[in-house]
């Protein structure tokens, strides 16, 4: 009976440690701003593509680098560089979620993975018609 | 609006007879499962009743059934005759998809795959009609309400203000807002579906979604054996005829997994098999607990222990299908999963399917009637509040929870105790049990980080999911692995009950020494230097050197009985593939050129794709790489990728050369779709796939400019600055057709012959006259970047040679071939696919095992007296 109710107790034990490594290896979601204040640990910071500034992306001169602007949720833009080749549909995303860290010396975010939210043709119902016209 | 208006082309027939079988098929599931009920409750009363009322459940199954496979028939025949007034086909569907890929339509789209889903349940639970015996009437209820649900995420039809579900055979025109459907032809407009999402054109998406779907519709069995053992109070009775099913489900589910990540590696381009996806993880989820269920079902049969976690762990299989059918459906993973399907307003409807069948056995455990009935009354009370005043969260979280805690007490309360059993440290069940706990530790934890944003939504809390997904999970699954392959090494030389000790030691450290051994003996070859990599390594190696030991010594090499030790040795495989495909993984295409980005960030990992233009050769690895072109074959475009083996010390080749395709879809809807392609060696595989290309269809469309007129004699040199071009002839043309002039009295062709600086081509512009129209074709090249078009030919009637063609050309930039590519090489990764198909095998023995011990065995006494004589049946309603 004992060895049952030990099992039992190293079980939970064993449970909530795992709810505390869950805990601590949770990212959060932030703005640039608050990305700054904590250079070393990353984030997931959410943003819209700056459209009107420059995207920057020369495979010929280096295939895996990428900088663009982000807009995060209070307004704030940012350089990020992505050291990867430019994702074919970055310039039609809606929505950009980019995870990383920020770099203190000249501010610029360095995502390591970039999400990205799409209107795709598979998942929404846009209507997609072709009109024949007769007489070209 | 449209009442009025008579549309021509459709095919409503079908749709219509669609519908009738979705009703019915829903009514006949209610029908069965009321008989069934009836039957179940009454099997205590009047003998002569149940039969009755089991075969009318079992003619309302059948019915049901029938519906079931006409559904699927008539959707199928709406897809293959590209009925685009139905939303299914034109969403999921295109004129052009081939026959093969049509039936992966059905699990692109929601209704679909629980179609699927409904479909192996009608097959499943034909098979428990005929097999099942005394145990149909309760274990079939079961099944039909689970039915019952799931038809209902097909109707479509609004009840009391709710729609429920959504019907896959609505209209185009009843679902979409737009302009064209007030026309009545409007179907002549559209010219062709969606289309499939190309990542879905694969072979093995054919094959693994309807594998992975029969592993989730078997696992309700093991359940509904569970839900069947508390309703008639024949409590230990169960587990012997449900675990060939749990076995079943464990090795189809398994397969299923294993099967998408062969899927992922062969043709997705985040270069491996496994990357923790919420997707992924949904169906691992029941598989850990299906597996620990089986465990504890044998634990129970060999030694009476274990029953109340036994009734645990069958249940939570089937739940945790329901979860993960929640999680993926109900759109609540949100921004962290990159293929979780879209909601389709149905999170409302899951959620009732998923607490249903949580509730449905703490209510059937509760022992009086009268706390039965105000539970029952108090749980609808909360459904009807919710579904009044909308989602109420507070309430419905708080008794969410006090009902899950209710389950755990209700069939503690209910479950006999083995009386003076004492856990024995030295016994078989012992160890099996804590793997059992191991498993729901590493469940519980992979429910917990994937459900992050579910936690974001109860508590309002902000989390994103880790950073690096793979930490997150490695940090607690890794030393999971280890204890489970450690268990796994040992646990078998017990004997179940009581093992002498000393017959035990002499065994595991002879498989302890000689596990030393080839450990150190793979940490050198490998130069594995992480300590837990080290630990993971040994643990595997146990584990095989354990089972091998098992098979050979103790069962004498008497393979019939070996399943689970051949199901265990494949595990161990597994683990040592994992730990060298991972962690000797070599990403071989690091580029050379770029510039440097400060102290802080990794470099290496930032250097993975290679820019590698036509025809230049690029060293890599021991490989010297080439790309030497690309093929159409729409809609896909291959990348021809030449490898020719090169061993730098020596600056020799070694012979060894292949040609490698990968390809990639430029969709304009969906960006570049790249499936990877990898030469597949004994010892290592070389895995390759194009991250980028440059936008050849935007080069070709921009325009030409700079144009010269030139007037060249045959022999003579133009220069332009993407090359020279030399006129060496012209000849008259055979045909008289040019384009945009019928019948030419002549047509004359010029030769040019380009030389860029890479390449040599010829141009060849075409001339034609008739009486004294003229017309030019220019010739294009697009490689070059040049136009030429012989404008005029100023004859020099007193010497020929001196006669002029009047060339016109034109510049561009050239048009840019190359291909930004990653190469990775996967060292023994045909180990955990080895592995893993072991695995696979060795569950199947086991099932063949108990399958035939289960027609031996039918005299042997259970362990413990059925109660069933003693507790009438409770009845709910």
């Amino acid at each position: 009976m004992k060895a049952k109710y030990i099992l039992a107790i190293g079980l939970i034990g064993v449970l909530i440690a795992v709810v505390l490594t869950m805990y601590g290896d949770a990212s959060s979601y932030v703005t640039f701003d608050q990305a700054a204040l904590n250079p070393g640990r990353e984030y997931h910071v959410v943003g819209e593509l700056e459209k009107d500034s420059t995207m920057h992306y020369d495979p010929i001169k280096d295939p895996n680098h990428l900088e663009f602007f982000l807009r995060d949720s209070l307004n704030n833009v940012c350089k990020v560089v992505f050291n990867n080749p430019k994702p074919a549909d970055l310039d039609r995303s809606e929505k950009v979620v980019i995870v990383g860290k920020m770099n203190p010396e000249n501010n610029v975010f360095h995502a390591s993975s970039i999400l990205l939210k799409c209107p795709s043709k598979y998942n929404d119902g846009t209507l997609e018609t072709k009109e024949y016209k007769t007489g070209v | 609006m449209n009442e009025t208006i008579t549309f021509t082309g459709e095919h409503l027939l079908v749709g219509n007879l669609g519908k009738i079988s979705i009703y019915l098929s829903f009514a006949a599931a209610i029908f069965s499962f009321l008989s069934y009920f009836i039957s179940t409750t009454q099997a205590t009363g009047a003998g002569t009743d149940t039969h009755f009322w089991r075969r009318l459940g079992r003619a309302g199954y059948f019915v049901h059934g029938t519906a079931v496979f006409s559904i699927f028939g008539l959707l199928f025949y709406i897809i293959q005759h590209h009925y685009f007034e139905y939303q299914y086909a034109w969403q999921h569907s295109s004129t052009e998809l081939p026959l093969r890929y049509m039936i992966s339509c059905f699990w692109e789209g929601q209704e679909g795959s629980f179609l699927l889903w409904m479909t192996w349940h009608v097959v499943l639970g034909m098979v428990l009609i005929f097999t099942t015996k005394k145990w149909e009437s309760p274990v079939m209820a079961v099944v039909a309400l689970a039915q019952i649900m799931l038809t209902s995420m097909l109707l479509g039809t609004e009840l009391f203000g709710y729609k429920l579900g959504s019907n896959p055979f609505n209209l185009l025109r009843d679902v979409m807002e737009a302009p064209i459907f007030s026309r009545p032809n409007y179907l002549q407009l559209i010219a062709d579906g969606n289309g499939l999402n190309p990542l879905l054109q694969n072979y093995w998406m054919v094959i693994h979604p309807p594998t992975l779907f029969l592993g989730f519709a078997a696992a309700i069995v093991p359940f509904a054996f569970a839900v069947a053992g508390i309703w008639t109070r024949d409590f230990s009775g169960w587990i012997k005829p449900a675990l060939p099913w749990t076995l079943f489900a464990s090795m189809i589910l398994g397969a299923g997994i294993i099967m998408g990540g062969f899927w992922a590696y062969e043709s997705l381009n985040f270069g491996g098999y496994w990357a923790w996806d919420p997707v992924e993880n949904a169906s691992l989820l029941p598989w850990l607990i299906l597996i620990a269920t089986a465990h504890t079902m044998l634990i129970y049969l060999k030694s009476g222990k274990a029953l109340y976690t036994t009734f645990l762990m069958a249940i939570f299989s089937f739940l945790l299908v329901l979860y993960a059918t929640f999680l993926t459906r109900s759109g609540v993973l949100g921004n962290t999963s990159v293929h979780s399907f879209t909601d389709l307003g149905m999170s409302g409807q899951l959620l009732i399917f998923l607490f249903l069948f949580l509730w449905l056995p703490s209510v059937l455990a509760t022992p009086k009637q009268w706390i039965r009935m105000s539970y029952a009354v108090l749980s609808v009370i909360v459904l009807a509040a919710n579904l009044t005043f909308g989602y109420i969260e507070w309430l419905s979280v708080s008794f969410m929870c006090a009902v899950l805690l209710y389950l755990f007490v209700s069939i503690y309360r209910i479950t006999p105790a083995k009386q003076g059993a004492e856990e024995e440290m030295s016994s078989r069940e012992f160890w099996m049990f804590i793997g059992a706990l191991v498993f729901v530790i590493s469940c519980f934890h992979i429910i917990a980080v994937t459900s992050i944003p579910v936690w974001n939504k109860l508590f309002g809390t902000q989390f994103a999911p880790a950073a690096d997904v793979f930490q997150a999970y490695h940090s607690v699954q890794l030393p999971v692995a280890i204890v489970l392959g450690l268990l796994i090494g040992f646990t078998q030389f017990f004997k179940y009950k009581k093992t002498g000790e000393k017959h035990w030691l002499r065994s595991v450290l002879e498989v302890a020494a000689i596990t030393l051994v080839l450990t150190i003996g793979m940490v050198l070859v490998f130069e594995i230097s992480n300590p837990l990599y080290v630990f993971f390594a040994l643990a595997g190696i146990f584990a095989i050197v354990g089972n091998a030991t098992y098979i050979l010594k103790v069962l004498k090499g008497k393979i019939s009985v070996a399943g689970s030790a051949v199901s265990h040795i494949g595990f161990g495989l597994m683990l040592v593939g994992v730990l060298i495909s991972s962690a000797k993984k070599q990403v071989i295409s690091i580029n050379q050129t770029g510039t440097s980005y400060g102290d802080n960030f990794d470099e290496k990992t930032n250097r993975e794709n290679v820019l590698l233009w036509k025809n230049t050769p690029v060293l890599m690895g021991s490989y010297e790489v080439t790309y030497t072109g690309d093929t159409l074959v729409f809609p896909n475009t291959h990348y021809k990728v030449q490898y020719k083996g090169y061993d730098r010390e020596k600056g020799a080749y070694t012979g060894e050369i292949f040609t490698l395709m990968p390809n990639a879809q430029i969709n304009p809807k969906m960006g570049l779709v790249a499936n990877p392609d990898t030469r597949h060696y004994l010892t290592h595989d070389i895995f390759t796939h194009v991250t980028s290309v440059p936008d050849k269809e935007a080069t070709a469309k921009a325009p030409f400019d700079n144009f010269k007129t030139t007037e060249m004699r045959i022999g003579d040199t133009l220069k332009t600055n993407n090359g020279w071009a030399i006129l060496e002839r012209v000849t008259p043309n055979a045909s008289d057709e040019v384009p945009g002039l019928k019948d030419a009295d002549f047509v004359l062709t010029a030769h040019l012959k380009v030389i860029t600086l890479t390449d040599s081509l010829t141009a060849r512009p075409v001339y034609a006259i008739k009486g004294d129209m003229h017309a030019s074709v220019e010739a294009v090249l697009q490689e070059a970047g040049l136009q030429f078009k012989l404008a005029n030919i100023l004859v020099d009637k007193t010497n020929v040679a001196n006669t002029r063609f009047v060339i016109e050309s034109a510049e561009k930039p050239p048009l840019q071939d190359y291909i930004i590519m990653k190469a990775i090489i996967f060292p023994y990764i045909n180990l955990l696919w080895g592995g893993t198909i072991v695995m696979v095998i060795g569950f199947l023995m086991a099932l063949l095992q108990r399958y035939r011990g289960r027609n031996r065995g039918q005299q042997k006494q259970n362990p413990l007296p059925t109660a069933a004589a003693e507790q009438p049946v409770p009845s709910v309603l």
